[in-house]
């Protein structure tokens, strides 16, 4: 096990911890006449990710290998990635649908390398018009 | 006999035998290019079911599952890139057969053993359904949920790298499928005031996340990294149209028991939950090795290596989909992202099924069995095509599949709010995937789990003063789960021991 694993590991006992006693007493009222309360699917959840993360922690301390395999560089792709369809929703909110999606496949296209200008055009607004007109011909509106 | 007209007739519509045959050419296309599977394909391709008859909407979705799992081997074949793990012995020796200039012999066989493994499965899969569903009605409450957990402890244990990884993405599929009002007492759980959560978190947005998502940010790394060394990732291919490329009488006939072999070797692992298509074709191909006279000439282009690891790969989809319907738990990450389907269909998978929606049933039946025929005509015909699929540049197979999973999303999900779940999810996604948690067990754990909490709540309340002893099935899946965590801690113990002495 590498050290982000372990990293993970702590996250995820930390995070469970955060449900029990924060997150769940918060979000979820326990009222009187439930015959069994909904808080607890979530508790023994937590529960169970708690424990059973501190056991793969306090195992991986016995064998850990201290690399790590996620590079910084990778976190920075994952965000990048990550960032392009979350503009893309934000604008959607304001536009609508095509137009934030077109833009889009034309980030992707230039993010994995294609610089012709002429195909980023081309396939964008290629790939979003067939898209609308098949959606549009089965009856299914995105606006 | 009237049974199988009904199922035939139900099937044999213009419309749905053109939604199958979409479906399957769909499935072949994504399933050629290298790293893209039948999950992502089907995930994606939900949302555009939503104009369909519920019929040839899961035939659909049932033909690009087939079409993709038979189309994983041509990339497996001509460029040695499996698009799933369960290509890899059929790369073994497909890719061997490709350099000696055999490669379309290598497509022909990989697809006569897929069409055969998955048309014997679907039979099996028809026959043992309803049997296993009447049996399922009777199951009890208590019954229920100890073989809900049974289930899920089982599909930990087996999906992924380890028990505990796998119990805690189960975990946290549960914890999340809590979102939503509860059931009971109509009570808010974790929605944080907003209205869009109230019916829970959207699954297909959530599972377009962590399947295509992180998949395409996680090929994409790759990309970067044989950019950086210098390698290309773009593929080149080269299909001779010589007479070693012709499939013979006697050549079928040799591979013929090999391919049924791989075949119940699919449809058995199938059966059981978890297990998948990748232990399947290993093992299959494992057996042919082992049964052949020339086990020296696996792995160097031996024909009935392809033959066995795609018809056992083939035969554990109907397979898995068993328990699916008979039982409500699905069996594979594909039967859980075909239950997604079910539901938006407004048909909710299990034993009930085949009581409430008979035709249904009968037409889903019958668009399997027409999806296996259809496999074999399509793939027999654009085999070349599909082999010039693989051709298609990293950068515009990134951006599509961002696309069009922002499509599903939208469709699904509830507008902008789908997009956002499923950014969230690829991120998720990435992480279960990079620190090999089994993302199977939490699409599973998320689909089951509102299913599971009724199980339990009931429990609880019908054992009120009854002793353990009136629940022997109950207590048998208990003592069964008990068995199967004590045994997997068994041997992680020992390994952490051996690991400890050899340091």
């Amino acid at each position: 096990m590498t050290r982000d694993e372990q990293a993970f590991f702590a996250l995820l006992a930390i995070g469970s911890a955060i449900f029990y006693f924060l997150i769940i007493p918060w979000q979820i009222a326990d009222p009187d006449w439930a015959t069994v309360s909904p808080r607890l699917m979530p508790q023994i959840c937590a529960i169970g990710i708690f424990v059973l993360s501190i056991y793969k922690l306090a195992t991986s301390l016995k064998t850990a290998i201290p690399e790590f395999r996620v590079s910084a560089n990778s976190y920075g792709i994952l965000a990048i990635c990550i960032a392009i369809p979350t503009m893309a929703a934000l604008a959607m909110a304001w536009v609508g649908f095509w137009i934030p999606a077109g833009i889009m496949i034309a980030a992707c296209l230039l993010l994995t390398g294609t610089r012709n200008p002429l195909t980023v055009i081309a396939f964008s607004a290629g790939l979003t018009g067939v898209t609308w007109f098949l959606l549009d011909l089965a009856g299914l509106y995105l606006s | 006999m009237d049974t199988i007209n009904s199922v035939l007739s139900q099937a044999l519509t213009i419309s749905n035998i053109l939604f199958v045959a979409a479906g399957i050419f769909l499935g072949y296309v994504v399933g050629a290019m290298p790293g893209l599977g039948k999950v992502t394909a089907a995930a994606i391709a939900i949302p555009l079911t939503y104009a369909m008859n519920p019929v040839s909407a899961i035939g659909f979705l049932v033909g690009i599952a087939k079409g993709s799992t038979a189309g994983n081997a041509v990339s497996a074949i001509l460029i040695n890139t499996p698009g799933e793990p369960s290509s890899v012995p059929t790369a073994m020796d497909g890719y061997p057969l490709a350099q000696q200039g055999k490669g379309v012999k290598a497509m022909k066989v990989a697809l006569i053993a897929s069409t055969f493994g998955d048309f014997c499965s679907t039979w099996l899969l028809i026959f043992l359904t309803a049997p296993l569903a009447s049996v399922a009605v009777q199951i009890g409450k208590v019954e229920l949920a100890s073989i809900l957990v049974f289930a899920m402890t089982f599909i930990a244990a087996l999906s992924g790298t380890s028990l505990s990884k796998g119990l805690i993405s189960g975990m946290i599929g549960i914890l999340l499928a809590s979102v939503g009002l509860e059931v009971e007492t109509g009570t808010q759980r974790m929605t944080f005031g907003s209205l869009l959560v109230f019916d829970g978190l959207p699954l297909i947005a959530m599972a377009i996340g962590i399947v295509a998502v992180a998949e395409m940010i996680l090929q994409f790394e790759e990309h970067l990294k044989l950019r950086k060394s210098g390698e290309s990732s773009e593929r080149m291919l080269a299909l001779s149209s010589s007479e070693a490329n012709r499939l013979s009488r006697s050549e079928l006939r040799q591979i013929a028991p090999t391919i049924f072999r791989g075949t119940l070797v699919g449809g058995g692992i199938g059966l059981l939950p978890g297990l998948g298509a990748a232990i399947a074709s290993f093992a299959s191909y494992g057996l042919a090795r082992k049964m052949s006279k020339n086990e020296i000439e696996f792995g160097t282009g031996n024909i009935k290596g392809v033959a066995a690891a795609e018809s056992a790969d083939n035969a554990v989809i109907p397979a898995s989909l068993i328990t699916l319907f008979a039982l409500g738990i699905p069996g594979s990450v594909i039967a859980a992202i075909l239950a997604a389907g079910f539901t938006m269909h407004g048909i909710i998978p299990g034993p009930l099924m085949m009581r409430e929606n008979p035709e249904f049933m009968q037409g889903l039946f019958g668009s399997m069995l027409l999806a296996s025929v259809l496999m074999l005509a399509i793939g027999w015909v654009g085999m070349r095509f599909f082999a010039r699929v693989i051709t298609l540049p990293f950068t515009f197979l990134f951006s599509g599949v961002f696309f069009f999973s922002a499509v599903g999303a939208y469709l699904q999900g509830g507008g902008v709010f789908g997009v956002f779940i499923m950014s969230i999810f690829g991120v998720v996604g990435y992480f279960l995937k990079r620190f090999n948690f089994s993302f199977v067990t939490f699409i599973i754990g998320f689909i089951i789990g509102p299913q599971l909490e009724l199980a339990i709540r009931q429990s609880l309340i019908i054992t009120k003063g009854t002793s353990v002893w009136d629940y022997p099935l109950a207590l048998v899946f208990a003592l069964i789960t008990l068995a199967t965590i004590l045994r997997v801690s068994w041997t992680t113990v020992q390994r952490l021991g051996g690991r400890t002495k050899a340091a």
